[in-house]
């Protein structure tokens, strides 16, 4: 199955991406999705620890299983107003 | 009523918005871009948002602050893009029956819109850019989307 990713912010400029997507397992947790995307994309892998992540426009612990077609956001630490 | 925009906010328009008769006290809570940033200038900011996401969350800000309070009319807009100093970054708009109502939901509002809602903002300065350090948005533990 597959997801798609979106990449705010920092990570944006650092992958070069707005949107992807990857194919996944199923019964993939989104903290097994942290170890694929520092795999696929090095020069992030030392921000993953801080980057929460939404799944469907829900923000998703890291313990949530992914489901096919998932849209999945990388959101580094939020600072609107 | 909640938006997101590209467009400059007008404080009128925002007023507008939530006029009533029957509200005595109205609260309006302005962002602005601020020259300066931990001692350094700064000449503009960009704002982006994850547009899909930031319209759900700040309906569910609008929904909880109206739970809390007796708001009678709200508005919130938060505007993307660069913009210049001085510019209206976020604008909140309470109107309830009395002022004390109105002050406590505008407070509430701004302060939950800058921890639930996917916006980044970066500062510019004349010799370089930064993102600007956010806070990480709690996670509720209930996950049903990939249920």
């Amino acid at each position: 199955m597959k997801i798609k990713l979106r990449f705010f912010g920092q990570l944006k400029e650092l992958t070069g991406t707005e949107e992807a997507e990857i194919q996944i397992k199923e019964n993939t947790r989104v903290e097994d999705l942290i170890w694929l995307l520092g795999e696929r994309y090095p020069n992030i892998r030392e921000f993953l620890n801080h980057v929460s992540f939404s799944i469907d426009n829900e923000y998703a612990s890291k313990d949530t299983v992914l489901a096919d077609n998932n849209e999945v956001g990388l959101l580094p630490p939020i600072s609107g107003g | 009523m909640v938006e997101l925009t590209s467009k400059k906010i007008s404080t009128d328009a925002v007023l507008e918005q939530v006029e009533a008769h029957s509200t005595g006290g109205v609260v309006l809570f302005l962002g602005r871009v601020r020259d300066h940033a931990e001692g350094r200038p700064v000449n503009k900011m960009a704002y982006e948002a994850y547009a899909e996401m930031a319209k759900v969350k700040l309906a569910e800000l609008e929904a909880e602050t109206c739970q809390k309070w007796p708001v009678k009319k709200i508005y919130i807009v938060h505007r993307t893009g660069l913009l210049e100093l001085g510019e209206v970054s976020v604008a909140i708009a309470v109107a309830c029956a009395h002022r004390k109502d109105a002050f406590a939901a505008c407070r509430y509002a701004i302060d939950r819109l800058k921890e639930t809602v996917p916006v980044w903002k970066k500062e510019y300065f004349s010799d370089g850019e930064a993102w600007v350090k956010g806070v990480v948005p709690e996670v509720k533990k209930a996950t049903p989307s990939s249920q």
